[in-house]
């Protein structure tokens, strides 16, 4: 095709569609397309504020999520009513749980006529637990294992027995400062009287244990029925003042360092504060307790014998080289004459 | 010289029982010092102290309290080999 055969209507629509290309071609963007540079303020705002919808902020959280700060009261009110549903509360007792508040008069006789009931049924156990605590002496197996059985189905038994026990050992070990050093005889009883309410309480806990109590339970945990401070304390005291050795659990396993411990500080109590470690079920190696059995060395007791033993062979050694020594100027003294 | 036995038999001993020895062994030195001050007819009234394990004391202590009785020693036989010579 040559221009010279083109009419003036295709020449014209010629130029016209050039001029069109021509307006295109340098920018290669379509007219229609927005351009940054052609936005006022106003759109260049609104078109950053959709951009942040979409990105994370500077705390990595996307500023559309609901986060609690963002939360009104009454949605943090719903929120928490939406959960404790779900969760039990700091008593343990779960929402949804029938309280007293919610019943009616029948239903809280009812309940009431229960308890009373169930605690008829508990008194011989109290009884005999409490006899226990005024005797420690079991001499009945059976009738032990009924009692703290009956004391894992109802926590008041559990809760009378152990807090009357303790309390007994507090106050026998408060008592035993009273008691005249040179009195051996009051001395002893003393000593074997806590010897007696310490074991009872361990066999019970121990007890307890071999029958599946767990003792993480909310309520009457091992922290509740753990021993006072001051009694261990007291304990220890009386060791070091009447300069005697309680028959108590006491940890197995600790090789001489302890028995030196042992010796210096009197470590037999802190066995009753692994005894806890041991039934909250955590990891135990050398503290692992064990029963006192009669007759067995205690950790002092070997860490004694021991010394005797060294003590004795350096006498013996000592002996020995002073008779040589003597011997030997026996002996020059006799070549002199 | 002690005897290896005697040294070893000595490392042994409880820490307490090495303080015992040594005060005990002090104490019979000054009893030999005594026969020996008697024996020249002087002044024999001198004591040396025993240690006693149940008094916890420090290492300081411990040291003071034996030089005491190895300084109290030594001015006892100075005096009898004064008397000697």
């Amino acid at each position: 095709m040559n221009i010279d055969d083109l009419t003036d209507d295709q020449i014209r629509l010629l130029e016209a569609q050039n001029k069109l290309i021509g307006k295109f071609r340098p920018l290669d963007i379509h007219p229609d397309r927005v351009n940054i540079d052609s936005m006022d303020d106003d759109q260049i705002r609104t078109l950053e504020a959709q951009a942040r919808r979409y990105e994370p902020g500077p705390s990595g959280i996307h500023p559309d999520r609901v986060t609690l700060e963002s939360m009104s009261y009454d949605q943090l009110r719903t929120l928490e009513a939406q959960r404790n549903r779900y969760e039990p509360g700091p008593s343990g007792i779960h929402p949804d749980r029938v309280t007293i508040d919610s019943m009616d008069d029948d239903q809280i006789k009812t309940i009431e006529a229960q308890v009373f009931a169930r605690k008829q049924t508990d008194i011989p156990f109290n009884q005999y637990l409490d006899s226990l605590v005024d005797s420690p002496v079991i001499e009945n197996e059976q009738q032990f294992l009924d009692a703290v059985m009956r004391s894992m189905q109802s926590n008041s038994v559990m809760e009378r027995f152990i807090n009357k026990l303790t309390e007994k050992i507090g106050q026998k070990v408060f008592d035993f400062k009273s008691i005249d050093k040179n009195d051996k005889a009051k001395v002893e009883a003393a000593k074997s009287e806590i010897e007696q309410l310490v074991g009872l309480y361990q066999k019970f806990l121990y007890t307890l244990k071999a029958n599946g109590w767990n003792f993480q339970t909310i309520g009457l945990g091992v922290e509740g029925m753990k021993l006072d401070d001051s009694v261990s304390m007291g304990l220890w005291r009386i060791q070091k003042n009447y300069d005697i050795e309680f028959k108590l659990p006491i940890p197995a396993d600790l090789g001489e360092d302890y028995g030196k411990a042992f010796e210096r500080e009197a470590k037999m109590v802190p066995g009753l504060t692994m005894m806890y470690d041991d039934l909250r079920g955590r990891e135990v190696n050398w503290h692992q307790v064990m029963n006192y059995h009669p007759g067995e060395l205690t950790p002092s007791q070997r860490y004694k014998q021991r010394r005797e033993e060294r003590m004795r062979k350096f006498e013996q050694a000592r002996q020995t080289e002073m008779q040589t020594s003597l011997e030997k100027s026996m002996a020059v003294q006799g070549m002199v004459r | 010289m002690m005897s290896p036995n005697l040294k070893e038999t000595f490392k042994e001993l409880d820490v307490n029982d090495k303080k015992n020895v040594i005060s005990r062994e002090l104490i019979l030195i000054g009893e030999f010092v005594k026969k020996m001050k008697e024996h020249y007819d002087l002044d024999a009234d001198f004591d040396i102290k025993n240690y006693d394990v149940n008094t916890e004391t420090n290492e300081d202590d411990y040291l003071l309290f034996i030089y005491e009785d190895i300084f109290e020693i030594e001015k006892q036989l100075i005096s009898v080999l004064s008397r000697m010579e």
